[in-house]
């Protein structure tokens, strides 16, 4: 039976040192007793962080910390933007949107469900002004998030999607966020995106307008792209704004999911 | 002292200070703050990031308290706080022109001699720590120094970074095997180790 087991991975062995290894694991370690060295390697990286000692601030430099810590109010207000509203009444805008999304998903979408989905680059070449360089394929193009080639036109139409881009596959919510915190850039090639050629244009226009309403955005989306976190498709929109904090301007990122164009990330750059 | 020690009831203390209690409210600090602190200087791997970083930490502890439900523990949602400003602070100093960083060179990283404590080698010891975990990704340092430096359980860093707790177990794998290669005296052939399970 142990012939059987595969050697244990190194996800394995360090999962023992925590004593968080389940069965299947702690028999494949159990089966191949030469996977001691290497779990005596691991140990010892681990050993050398706990081996470690952390420098304590000093006094006064704990107390600085405490201090303004302390000086901070509980729940400061955020100045209210001219023309913009209180986050509450956006909080609540966004659930009611989410629930008349959800009622329109469950009651009035049936006639989409069970037809091909256009593809991105279809939809472009027959209602809006697309960029001069999509290919009468219909494919989406492949561009850098810098280039924004957005017409008047569809800049003009809240609902626009533009083009489409890739993002990839992400563990979570925080590997999204950590990608987009610079800049928005395809990390897959137009010819291999099953993303792009499985997505719903009208899902695209539907929760970019509901972002902008939602969250009182003044412009269109400047990008907009798919991806998929923890095995849910997403989809991600740039919008340029004024921020929240200083009134610089500044990027909005918001990814929702393509059902109820529920909120999974939104930050400002 | 420790002042966690004299918490031994936090759940009032915590009560007390989202009434607005502010000695209450500066005791949770004064007790969180050492975690919190370290948990920031071992992901930003430098005294003045982590000082930043900290001071964000604390001061969103502050403000947030009073959304802070109960349903982990308060020193669960701190780690959280301290993490998610550490991997800020790490994202602010990569737009900022960058000196005297502790990159790593690719040659190994000698082990301290743990058995023998030694003030001097104690200032080695971190230097190496900083150079070790400053190879690793962000994602792959805050998991592994929530388990090894601040011994958080796997389901409780899951919660923390918000990820899956397969993922847990991968990113300190990866972390361990990739300071495992940095560290002097690694025996195994690279091309015999299974990362992960087929």
């Amino acid at each position: 039976m142990t012939d059987h087991l595969p050697p244990p991975s190194d996800e394995d062995l360090s999962a023992a040192l925590d004593g968080e290894a389940d069965a299947e694991a702690q028999a494949r370690i159990d089966a191949h007793p030469v996977s001691s060295r290497r779990s005596a390697e691991l140990e010892a990286a681990s050993a050398f962080l706990r081996a470690s000692s952390v420098p304590s601030l000093d006094d006064e430099a704990a107390e600085r910390l405490v201090g303004e810590a302390l000086r901070a109010p509980l729940a400061p207000p955020r100045p209210a933007r001219s023309g913009q509203p209180a986050r509450w009444l956006v909080a609540a805008v966004i659930v009611v949107l989410v629930a008349v999304g959800l009622t329109l998903v469950w009651t009035g979408r049936d006639s989409g469900t069970d037809q091909a989905f256009d593809t991105v680059g279809n939809e472009i070449s027959a209602g809006t002004d697309a960029p001069a360089s999509a290919d009468e394929s219909g494919s989406a193009e492949l561009f850098d998030a810098g280039e924004a080639p957005h017409s008047e036109e569809a800049l003009a139409d809240t609902g626009s999607p533009g083009p489409l881009i890739d993002l990839g596959s992400f563990d979570s919510g925080d590997d999204l966020r950590e990608a987009l915190a610079d800049t928005m850039t395809a990390r897959v090639a137009t010819t291999d995106s099953a993303n792009l050629s499985g997505t719903d244009t009208r899902s695209v226009s539907r929760c970019a307008t509901q972002l902008a309403v939602a969250l009182d955005l003044p412009d269109p989306a400047l990008t907009t792209a798919v991806a998929v976190v923890d095995g849910t498709p997403v989809l991600v929109y740039e919008f340029a704004i004024e921020s929240f904090d200083d009134g610089q301007p500044t990027t909005l990122v918001a990814a929702v999911d393509t059902e109820a164009c529920a909120q999974v990330i939104v930050f400002e750059r | 002292m420790n002042e966690v020690a004299d918490l031994h009831d936090e759940p009032r203390l915590i009560e007390a200070a989202q009434a607005g209690d502010q000695r209450a409210l500066e005791r949770l600090l004064r007790a969180h703050q050492p975690q919190i602190y370290a948990v920031c200087r071992r992901i930003t791997g430098s005294d003045s990031d982590a000082l930043d970083a900290a001071q964000e930490a604390l001061l969103a502890v502050t403000r947030s308290l009073k959304t802070f439900d109960g349903r982990a523990r308060l020193s669960t949602w701190c780690y959280r706080i301290a993490t998610n400003a550490s991997l800020d602070e790490l994202r602010r100093r990569k737009r900022r022109p960058v000196v005297g960083l502790p990159n790593h060179d690719g040659t190994d990283i000698e082990v301290p001699d743990l058995a023998t404590p030694d003030p001097a080698a104690e200032v080695t010891d971190r230097d190496a720590v900083d150079t070790a975990l400053a190879a690793l990704s962000p994602e792959f340092r805050a998991a592994v120094v929530l388990r090894d430096i601040c011994q958080v359980d796997y389901a409780e860093i899951a919660e923390i970074l918000e990820i899956p707790p397969g993922t847990v177990r991968s990113r300190i794998a990866r972390a361990r095997a990739q300071l495992a290669d940095l560290l002097d005296g690694n025996q195994t052939d690279p091309e015999e180790r299974q990362t992960s399970t087929p």
